[in-house]
């Protein structure tokens, strides 16, 4: 399994990634990426199974990435799950529209993260 | 929601810290014995419904600790680049939770990215500051801005 997760905080990607440890993808091929257009690349040049992105972002947002995710053509089956301290009830329902599949908020734990990985994982 | 920030304060401070690092977090109780050693700071704007800044202070040990649980690596050999990035990472996510619970269900808000600081005590009575103890280590976070305001709601 690919993913690829885009958040510009290392500590916050290695949160996610224990968390994904934890649940049983330890042995995920992980790509981390410190902003959007970074994780667009890495979503370019090969088949991702999931993206999961922060929403705050320098260069690119995980909004702008989103967008450009669900616009493209090749891309745009990819499950996008956002992780973000800037998330409510009414920040995902816009986030959902715009193609998300999932919406958790910082602080994630392995039991939510299980929760939302569910459908993917099986 | 809880329309007393204070409370809103506790509650983002102890899920953070807890979830994140597994420490326990209590409010203090005698703020005035309360120094934090070699302090490290973040500050991160509020920049909507109404503007505002969060700054969260802490001990450069504490930051350590929680590092070495984070990234299962000897505090000691932490660099100064990975404090700052787990000192901004708290101030972020404290924050969102914060507002969460401060702001009505259906209120979206905005943040700026976090930077470092240098904060010393409150700087004006517009500001709510609150100290608690992470791990027996003193840490204060203060907020600022028209978000205190029922009117931002």
């Amino acid at each position: 399994m690919r993913i690829v997760i885009a958040d510009d905080s290392g500590t916050a990607r290695m949160v996610i990634m224990r968390c994904l440890s934890i649940i049983g993808l330890a042995d995920a091929d992980i790509h981390e990426a410190a902003h959007g257009a970074e994780a667009l690349d890495l979503l370019k040049q090969t088949d991702t199974d999931l993206l999961i992105t922060d929403l705050n972002m320098p260069v690119m947002t995980g909004e702008q990435l989103l967008k450009r995710v669900k616009g493209s053509p090749r891309l745009t089956g990819i499950p996008v799950l956002v992780i973000t301290s800037a998330g409510n009830p009414a920040k995902e329902s816009e986030l959902l529209s715009l193609g998300a599949f999932g919406v958790l908020n910082k602080p994630v734990s392995p039991a939510l993260l299980m929760q939302r990985l569910e459908p993917i994982i099986d | 929601m809880t329309s007393d920030l204070t409370r809103a304060l506790e509650e983002s401070i102890q899920e953070t810290f807890e979830n994140m690092a597994f420490l326990e977090t209590v409010p203090a109780e005698n703020e005035q014995n309360l120094e934090v050693s070699a302090p490290m700071t973040a500050r991160l704007e509020i920049t909507s419904p109404a503007d505002g800044v969060v700054y969260l202070t802490l001990s450069e040990a504490l930051l350590r600790n929680i590092g070495e649980i984070l990234h299962a690596a000897p505090a000691e050999e932490l660099p100064a680049e990975a404090l700052q990035d787990l000192l901004f990472e708290l101030v972020n996510t404290i924050t969102g939770v914060m507002l969460n619970k401060f702001l009505p269900e259906d209120q979206t808000y905005g943040l700026g990215l976090p930077t470092s600081a240098d904060k010393k005590g409150a700087s004006s009575s517009q500001e709510k500051q609150c100290f608690f103890l992470v791990d027996d280590t003193p840490v204060t976070i203060s907020v600022a801005g028209r978000i205190l305001s029922r009117d931002a709601q």
